[in-house]
């Protein structure tokens, strides 16, 4: 290190300067840790201590430094090692309450360095200088607080942007489903009510039951068809509720089957019930029936007639297991990972030519997912379909 | 000057001891397990210094330099690279720091405090085994490019002077930071140094 011999006026001058001016806080000890000087800045901060700090030990003066194990750095100090010491580490050495405490911050906020006081090459004590920070780190706070906020809204704004690229996926695959899918079965029936208004007097009341039975079979396909549009637009709406009971699944499986009973009969289809025990699962009733009746539909829609259909439901550990398998014509495995994305899906036409939207599975795995379970398909083309919902008995 | 095995095990050890120290100060202070890897050390003659530390160091730096004066004298310095030092800080107080607020005041502190402690273990070994007392500087802070640094270092040219570098690495919450500690020395001390860790050895 470099010395600059500094005459003695200077000295002498420097050392007012030190004890008189208080942008900082110093404290001079001996070897011994009695404090021998305080400067003006305790003047200002701790006056009770100022007029009563001579011939009394630093660590009697500020009991706070040890208890909070900073007089090892005054030890450290003694034996000639300087410390620094951070606000990011200690927050302060000597304990001053502010005036006006800020969240967290009830005390000056300090840096300081600890050091060797030393003569002619020997330790005569410590040296202590106090920076207080408080204003700094009260601004940093303050600034942290606003760059968070920024963050969070920055982070909402994302979200926001996300939720509306996917509303207008929505929507416009809607406006698609509307254009297409609901437009392109009104005709057929409207041709068919034509024909029977028409040739009526021509028909034999076989023949007029037959196309009436027909004609009745197309309008609830129709009805369902819009019944799951409706469905699946209410699920996208903000605010949409979910409103979970504890129910029997039997009845529930069995309503089900009653109601495919005809579409099954006329394909020649069967539909076999595995349910070997009473099963209660909590959830959304009327979605857990939106969600068999899509399967089960699916599943009688896609197999060919003579074909059969199983619903088979199980408790496993904490978990429901609901599957509906098929033996139907299956789905390539090219697009089973396309069945749940809404700007992938696609109607396709049942065995029999009948009508959907895609939006069947679409609808059952949002179902799921608000029951907090999974949906998993198995199928292979030309050899059958399974459909696997697993629940967790309990949701709530 | 190369080191012998010995001598380099004997060194990595001993540095090895007070780093263990440090890293129980750190972990007390920031209330994670702070772990510091088992040093390497090297020895370069300071004119070396530059080309060596390139190969680690690069861009801006931050330094914590501390001149200590004595029966030997010489400079100890804490060598991060500026991602190091944002990371290290990081890992120490639980904050992030961005890019924007590289080596903001907080960042500062909380390098310095650390240096602080490591060069103070250091230079404590290293007066405790020759037996001499001598006087350190408060630590300071640099932030400027390696060559930059390098001028900063005061040496007493009437002497061939030698870095010892330690290789060191930092690790806490499953992350690791590596950092560079060089002591330089005159030859002299330097060999009484060596002399006392053989003797050791």
């Amino acid at each position: 290190m470099l010395y600059v011999p500094v005459p003695e006026k200077i000295r002498n001058v420097l050392g007012e300067w030190v004890l008189e001016q208080s942008y900082f806080g110093i404290i001079v000890t001996d070897e011994e840790l009695n404090v021998i000087l305080l400067n003006n800045w305790f003047k200002e901060n701790l006056p009770h201590i100022f007029t009563r700090y001579k011939d009394k030990n630093l660590l009697d003066l500020f009991p706070n430094i040890k208890e909070r194990k900073l007089d090892q750095y005054y030890l450290s100090a003694l034996t000639g090692k300087p410390n620094f010491l951070s606000q990011a580490f200690h927050h302060y050495l000597i304990e001053i309450p502010l005036l006006s405490p800020y969240e967290n911050i009830k005390f000056h906020q300090q840096n300081c360095e600890i050091s060797p006081l030393f003569d002619k090459g020997k330790i005569i004590g410590t040296i202590t200088r106090i920076e207080n920070i408080t204003d700094r780190i009260i601004r940093e706070s303050v600034l942290r607080k606003k760059i968070d906020e920024l963050k969070d809204a920055e982070q909402k704004l994302v979200k926001y942007s996300e939720e509306l690229l996917e509303a207008n996926i929505a929507r416009d695959k809607m406006l698609s489903i509307l254009a297409h899918d609901l437009k392109g079965p009104f005709y057929p029936l409207k041709g068919m009510l034509d024909i029977i208004i028409e040739d009526y007097n021509s028909f034999s009341d076989k023949e007029l039951e037959d196309n009436l039975k027909e004609f009745q079979n197309r309008l609830i396909g129709y009805y369902a068809l819009v019944e799951n549009l409706l469905n699946w637009a209410t699920m996208q709406r903000k605010g949409f509720k979910f409103n979970p009971t504890t129910f029997l699944l039997n009845e529930l499986i069995e309503n089900v089957r009653t109601i495919f009973h005809l579409n099954a009969t006329k394909k020649n289809i069967s539909i076999n019930v595995s349910v070997a025990e009473d099963i209660f699962l909590t959830g959304d009733k009327d979605m857990i029936f939106t969600l068999l009746r899509n399967l089960l539909g699916n599943a009688i829609k896609f197999t060919s007639k003579g074909g059969s259909v199983k619903i088979s439901a199980q408790v496993q550990n904490e978990n429901i297991i609901l599957s509906v398998e098929d033996t139907g014509i299956g789905i390539p495995k090219e697009k089973i990972d396309k069945l749940f994305k809404l700007s992938e899906i696609s109607s396709v036409n049942g065995t029999d030519g009948e009508k959907g939207t895609g939006l069947g599975l679409l609808i059952c795995k949002e179902i799921v997912d608000l029951h907090k379970g999974k949906i998993n398909v198995i199928s292979e083309s030309g050899k059958g379909t399974n459909i696997i919902c697993q629940f967790p008995k309990d949701i709530l | 000057m190369i080191l012998s095995k010995e001598q380099k095990d004997s060194i990595s050890e001993l540095i090895n001891i007070s780093f263990s120290k440090s890293a129980a100060s750190l972990s007390e202070l920031t209330g994670h397990r702070v772990l510091l890897s088992v040093p390497e050390v090297e020895i370069h003659p300071i004119s070396d210094l530059q080309k060596v530390l390139e190969k680690y160091v690069g861009g801006e730096i931050s330094t914590v330099h501390q001149i200590f004066n004595g029966a030997i004298a010489g400079d100890a310095l804490l060598i991060l690279n500026k991602k190091s030092a944002i990371s290290l800080a990081e890992l120490l107080t639980g904050n992030s720091f961005s890019e924007s607020e590289a080596f903001n005041t907080t960042v500062r502190e909380v390098i310095v405090e650390v240096g602080n402690i490591l060069l103070n273990a250091c230079l404590g070994m290293f007066g405790n085994l020759l037996k001499v007392q001598f006087s350190f500087s408060v630590p300071s802070l640099h932030l400027e490019s390696l060559d930059g640094m390098l001028q900063t270092i005061v040496f007493d040219k009437q002497e061939l002077q030698y870095a010892l570098i330690v290789f060191m690495e930092f690790r806490l919450r499953d992350s690791s930071v590596k950092g560079y500690l060089v002591i330089v020395l005159g030859v002299t001390s330097l060999d009484r140094f060596l002399k006392e860790v053989e003797v050791l050895g």
